[in-house]
């Protein structure tokens, strides 16, 4: 096909093809694309989900009838925390996430995420991670502390390497949940289709920018909480224990400043595939998309509010738990306007009914029953009875079947035909959803009456005449209905379908862009990146079809044989850069594997391999950073199309690089401050907090202080001087940093060194300690990337212009000086109020 | 296993609903009321769903949408959670009230899974004794709650919302039962292994009876008979002393719960077995087949019959 | 379009949330102090009443912001064109939206936490 300007649609399309070819053989595996990444990140989290959902059928079969001895105490512990862990962090997040990695790019019209590589370091990660953690169960090893970890049971009660397996197999993979979590922020910031301007977003990616930010901000705190437990349980550090000045009480504050959002994390992204399947069934836009914009904003922002209410009955003062109340009580408003909005779309459209729908109306009918009692656990006086009893269990599950697993489930029906090409079965569709609808009822329904007749949470059994059998029975035979369901569901999922015909192309006659894909899909995600202007292109924008299967949009082609995708800014979606992204490669699975020895290798408290892992990640990371980033390219600029050009190197403000790094920068900043948090919770606790020789050695802090303003001056000149071209300057500035950042991290460390505070006696050195330990380790971290930096200028890898390298490391050091100042200012000068 | 419940009580339908308890029945109360208005909610919601897939019927416009959201989904929510709260708000002050003068005041400590529970006399003077609370109807009781190892929550369903023992710390609550009869207390946060056993007996007496019953907690155990002067001293011999007291003996040991007047108790090992001699016996054979993990250890290489006398006196003590 | 009108829209609309969170934090911050330090319920309550309001007024302030940019009026269609106007009615609308949530949330905390009547 041979356009009048002379143009060969067909080479350009094979052009393409070719650069985005997929790995074969055993390089498969090296795959980094995101249609493929996110198609094994699915496979693996519902590969756990299964794990998960066996794990409670075993306990539903010890609970079916009093005093059953078919598992021990010991082994049902195990079973109800790997099964709530499982759930929570090997299924319900992930799925979120390996959704998102799938869905975002052809969402919001984009040809990958900025970071593929990332996705891939994400999916490694957590499944090394999570096959570690599942493991320990065959090994009799698994923790039994519950996954919400309550020390001191977890902290002296469980020697085994249980507890430690949990804390540190947990650790790496929100790290993984993190890095997931910056890569789809900045995707929907910054690599929307050009057009796509923000009222025009598709509301699923509103959906995951929110919870994106929701993660960055709710999984440090766990961190920084999961520090400390660690640190009591291998070396005695006494961050809980009473005899000491610790106090049981930070961990559940630390632990629910993640555990609550986590749910609205868990359930917003599966709102968001609600919204985007309800305008396709009712054939027309959303109604009510500023207030679903809204809801999912005000969610992200309440649920910060609401942690206490899952620690009522600790004893905290009334006023508390009424600000909390009150909270929780607000945070349903928005929860019901979604529900809302998306009943006034059924109304104003006219219903094609599916699979789909079927489980979105099943589902929405059944989380309004979870929402209703959630609103009624919310009320502190009626929680002070149904806290931490078999009402509360039917309430979480209510909430999060109803409202995460059966939109996922929808989504899974939904999208199929778009991931892989064929539609799934209506007839077994229905066939599961009404055993999963029936079996979750009768499972979770007489859990309400069981909680109301006393029967707490997390027991291995209960006695006989309490009238509990019935019930239990129940409760035991609709679990295993609801388990046929989704037996059912999976046959449908796996069953070999190469004999049935691919789906027509947008099955569903859906009018959002991520539909305009081939089916079967191409590994380029789409041939050409459209131009956007309305919310549903396909049944609004004329010829949108036509336009982009002619290659009429933007970056139609691979002409030097790259992977290219566009950069748009945040608002208003306009073309700033055309950026190159990197192929297939191992190194993310071997970065991965080395990181995976720094959590654990310490199970075993085996510490000389993980400083060897340690060591080995940081080689591994910086070849990756070095042959992978910031590439300097053969020409400045380079034609997208529609008679636009774009830079093909991007520095500052508006690089997704620079945001990568803000993101994941803020994410580190709150696990400091909640550290920060632990300190003060600790003073305002004790009347004598500190020693009386606290203000000695100040000297030390005064020195770390200066030394580190120098090392930051230093960084931002040296970031000034080479954009400048001064290479000279550049290094000495440089240099100069790294020795005064090495002198102020020494001072860091020495304050408390020779202030005599040992750690392993009380809460007051032992937070002082992690305080200085922190600053310095982000110190030594600037250290290594100033070090970097000089090297890339040395090998011609960062110029005057091409200055990512430098400009992303001022950024980093900005919030170094932040930390170091807080932690002086509150390790040095605070004895001076106290 | 188990002979069912180790508590003889009459079986109540929702125990957290039968409002024996002042605190009790205020929540019951406000669940009835919250659980109706949801019923309500839910009806007109799901309603609205169905009517909403109904495939013959004609669109309403994007305006009447909007109005929907925003007053459903928006206005109506707004003004019934906000009385909601108007509503709740004092329940919960009154709930947290510990103010009213009590009449009875009692420790309850959470051991591993046990309760060692202390009524804390006028005089100054302490009666111990485990796994078991007795209460006077009408009263107030205030109890003080901790715990020496792990996070335990003290709840006592029928009568008043649960209330966590935490090491370190000190937490109140005030127990005002309504009526005369025998409740079943729980832990009800997770402890360890045996979190499910640890569960203890409530006994509402009328205000005389109770006083009676604490003058004769009070007092030492009289002088084993003897028909069970072997079991005493098998249970000197066997060093049961090391760990448990019986006010009046040598055994004044705290590790374990107090067994002065462990005879009178309405059932043994925090309400898992019933107080019977031949439980008795089993239960010091192998603690950890009925509680997991327990930290007693077992004597099951005691002859059969030596097992019974001891468990003969622990049973005269009343 | 200039770069700092940009970057002024995508934060407006979070103002008042941000209004909320720090209402909250300070009002919870407060309370534990006036309660847990000086044992007063009256200092808890007067300090939760200027802080309600102060945070009302900024969150007033929002509200009309952008009912203001929005024109004075409800949405009569849904700002769903791709064109600039269309784009910053939409993120007004969404403004005076999210300060409407703000204030319930905030009059909801502080209504509560006066209820409640004690420090206990």
């Amino acid at each position: 096909m041979i356009e009048p300007d002379g143009t060969d649609r067909h080479a350009q399309a094979r052009r393409l093809r070719e650069a985005w070819r997929q790995p074969t053989g055993w390089r498969y595996w090296s795959a980094v694309n995101n249609n493929v990444v996110g198609l094994w990140y699915i496979a693996v989290t519902l590969l756990f989900f299964i794990f998960g959902g066996v794990l409670a059928l075993l306990m539903r079969w010890q609970l079916a009838r009093p005093d059953n001895d078919f598992l021990s105490a010991d082994r049902y512990n195990q079973i109800f925390t790997l099964h709530g862990s499982v759930m929570m962090f090997l299924f319900a997040i992930p799925i979120f996430e390996s959704v998102s990695i799938l869905l975002l790019p052809a969402m919001i019209g984009a040809r990958e995420l900025p970071f593929p590589r990332i996705s891939a370091f994400g999916f490694w990660a957590f499944t090394i991670g999570g096959l570690f953690l599942c493991g320990s169960l065959f090994f009799d090893a698994a923790p039994q502390g519950g996954w919400f970890m309550y020390p001191p049971l977890t902290s002296r009660y469980q020697p085994g390497i249980g507890a430690d397996i949990w804390l540190l197999g947990f650790s790496f993979i929100e790290v993984s949940a993190i890095a997931a979590a910056v890569e789809l922020i900045v995707g929907v910031l910054r690599c929307r289709a050009p057009g796509m301007r923000l009222n025009l977003i598709p509301l699923y990616a509103w959906y995951v920018l929110v919870a994106g930010v929701m993660v960055v901000f709710a999984f440090p705190p766990l961190i920084a909480g999961t520090i400390l437990l660690e640190l009591e349980r291998a070396f005695g550090w006494p961050f809980f224990d009473p005899a000491g000045g610790g106090d049981p009480l930070l961990w559940q504050h630390l632990f629910w400043i993640f555990g609550h959002p986590e749910v609205y994390i868990i359930f917003l992204p599966s709102v968001a595939l609600i919204a985007m399947i309800v305008p396709t069934a009712a054939r027309r836009p959303i109604v009510g998309y500023s207030w679903i914009v809204l809801a999912a904003i005000g969610t992200g922002f309440l649920s910060f509010g609401l942690w206490v209410h899952h620690m009522f009955t600790t004893g905290l003062p009334g006023v508390t738990l009424a600000i909390f109340s009150a909270a929780s009580m607000a945070v349903a408003i928005p929860t019901g306007i979604q529900i809302f909005c998306f009943l006034a779309t059924l109304l104003a459209g006219t219903i094609t009914r599916s699979v789909p729908m079927l489980y979105i109306i099943g589902g929405l009918s059944t989380f309004v029953i979870g929402g209703l009692t959630g609103v009624m656990v919310a009320m502190a006086p009626f929680n002070f009875q149904a806290h931490d009893t078999y009402f509360v269990v039917a309430h979480l599950h209510t909430v999060l079947i109803a409202g995460a697993v059966f939109p996922v489930v929808a989504g899974i029906y939904y999208y199929y035909p778009l991931a892989l090409g064929k539609l799934l079965s209506e007839r077994l569709g229905r066939v599961s959803f009404w055993l999963i609808f029936t079996g979750f009822n009768a499972t979770f329904l007489p859990m309400h009456l069981t909680g109301l007749m006393g029967l707490p949470r997390r027991v291995f059994t209960y006695p006989a005449g309490l009238g509990l059998e019935p019930l239990n029975l129940l409760s035991t035979a609709g679990a295993f209905v609801l388990a046929a369901g989704f037996a059912v569901m999976a046959w449908d999922v796996v069953r070999p379908k190469s004999r049935r015909p691919y789906a027509p192309r947008n099955p569903w006659n859906a009018g959002s862009v991520e539909w305009l894909q081939e089916i079967p899909g191409l590994p380029w995600g789409v041939r050409t990146i459209p131009f956007v202007d309305r919310r549903y292109p396909l049944w609004e924008t004329p010829n949108f079809l036509r336009d982009y299967d002619a290659g009429e949009f933007f970056l139609p082609d691979a002409e030097e044989g790259r992977r290219e995708m566009l950069v748009t800014s945040s608002i208003d979606a306009e073309p700033l850069q055309c950026m190159r992204i990197p192929g297939p490669t191992f190194i993310t699975l071997f970065a991965a594997i080395a990181v995976g020895g720094i959590f654990i290798f310490p199970t075993f408290k085996m510490y000389s391999m993980m400083g060897v892992s340690a060591a080995v990640s940081l080689v591994v990371i910086v070849i990756w950073l070095w042959t992978g980033t910031a590439e300097i390219p053969e020409k400045a600029r380079k034609p997208i199309g529609r008679g636009a050009t774009a830079p093909l190197y991007l520095s500052g403000r508006h690089a997704p690089g620079w945001w990568a790094m803000g993101v994941t920068m803020l994410a580190i900043f709150s696990a400091f401050i909640s550290l920060v948090f632990g300190y003060f919770f600790y003073w305002t606790r004790h009347e004598i907090f500190m020693p009386d020789d606290a203000r000695e050695q100040a000297v030390w802090a005064v020195i770390a202080l200066v030394a580190t303003v120098a090392a930051w001056a230093s960084t931002l000149l040296a970031r000034k001087w080479n954009a400048a071209d001064r290479a000279a300057a550049f290094y000495a500035g440089t240099l100069f940093g790294v020795v005064t950042a090495v002198a102020g991290g020494a001072a860091l460390l020495a304050h408390p060194y020779f202030s005599d505070l040992n750690p392993a006696t009380t809460v007051y050195p032992a937070i002082v300690w992690l305080l200085a330990i922190w600053s310095a380790l982000h110190l030594a971290v600037g250290v290594i990337m100033l070090l970097y930096c000089a090297a890339r200028r040395l090998a011609g890898r960062m110029t005057a212009n091409y200055d990512m390298d430098i400009v992303n490391v001022a950024l980093y050091w900005h919030f170094t000086m932040v930390t170091v100042a807080i932690t002086i200012a509150i390790t040095a000068g605070i004895p001076y109020l106290a | 296993m188990f002979g069912g419940s180790a508590l003889e009580s009459e079986t109540r339908v929702l125990e957290a609903l039968t409002g024996a308890g002042r605190d009790a029945a205020e929540i019951a109360e406000l669940f009835w009321m919250m659980a109706g208005g949801a019923a309500v909610i839910w009806l007109i919601v799901t309603a609205l769903a169905l009517h909403a897939i109904r495939s013959r019927r004609s669109p309403w416009s994007e305006r009447a949408g909007l109005l929907l959201i925003a007053i459903g989904g928006g206005a109506i929510p707004t003004v019934v959670l906000a009385a909601l709260l108007a509503y709740g708000m004092p329940t919960l002050a009154r709930q947290l009230d510990i103010s009213t003068p009590a009449s009875v005041r009692m420790t309850v400590v959470g051991e591993q899974w046990w309760w060692r529970v202390r009524y804390d006399l006028p005089d100054g003077s302490h009666v111990e004794l485990a796994n078991e609370v007795r209460l006077p109807r009408g009263r107030v009781t205030a109890v003080t709650l901790t715990s020496t190892n792990v996070i335990h929550s003290f709840w006592i369903p029928a009568l008043a919302g649960k209330l966590d023992m935490t090491p370190g710390r000190f937490t109140h609550l005030t127990l005002e039962p309504a009526a005369t009869g025998t409740y079943r207390g729980v832990c009800a946060e997770y402890c360890g292994a045996s979190h499910a056993r640890m569960a203890f007996v409530v006994e509402v007496m009328e205000p005389d009876a109770f006083e009676q019953w604490l003058a004769a907690q009070s007092r030492p155990a009289g002088a084993a008979g003897t028909a069970v002067e072997a079991g005493a001293r098998a249970f000197r011999a066997n060093g049961c002393g090391a760990c448990h007291a019986i006010r009046g003996t040598l055994s004044v040991a705290t590790i374990g719960p107090d067994l002065t007047h462990v005879g009178s108790r309405r059932s043994i090992a925090a309400a898992s077995l019933a107080n019977q001699a031949d439980d008795i016996a089993r239960f010091i054979a192998r603690p950890n087949h009925i509680k997991p993990g327990a930290l007693m250890p077992p004597f099951g290489m005691l002859p059969p019959d030596e097992l019974i006398t001891i468990a003969a006196y622990l049973r005269s003590l009343q | 379009m200039t770069p700092a009108r940009t970057r002024q829209s995508l934060w407006v609309p979070i103002v008042a949330p941000l209004v909320w969170s720090t209402h909250f934090t300070v009002c919870y911050i407060w309370v534990a102090m006036a309660c847990g330090r000086f044992g007063s319920f009256d200092r808890a309550r007067t300090g939760v009443a200027i802080l309600t309001a102060v945070a009302v007024a900024a969150i007033a302030v929002c509200l009309v912001y952008g009912l203001y940019r929005h024109g004075y009026r409800l949405p009569d269609r849904p700002n769903d064109d791709g064109t600039p106007e269309d784009r910053t009615r939409f993120m007004a609308f969404t403004t005076m939206l999210l300060a409407a949530l703000s204030l319930v949330g905030t009059l909801y905390v502080s209504i509560s936490a006066i209820a409640v009547g004690g420090c206990r």
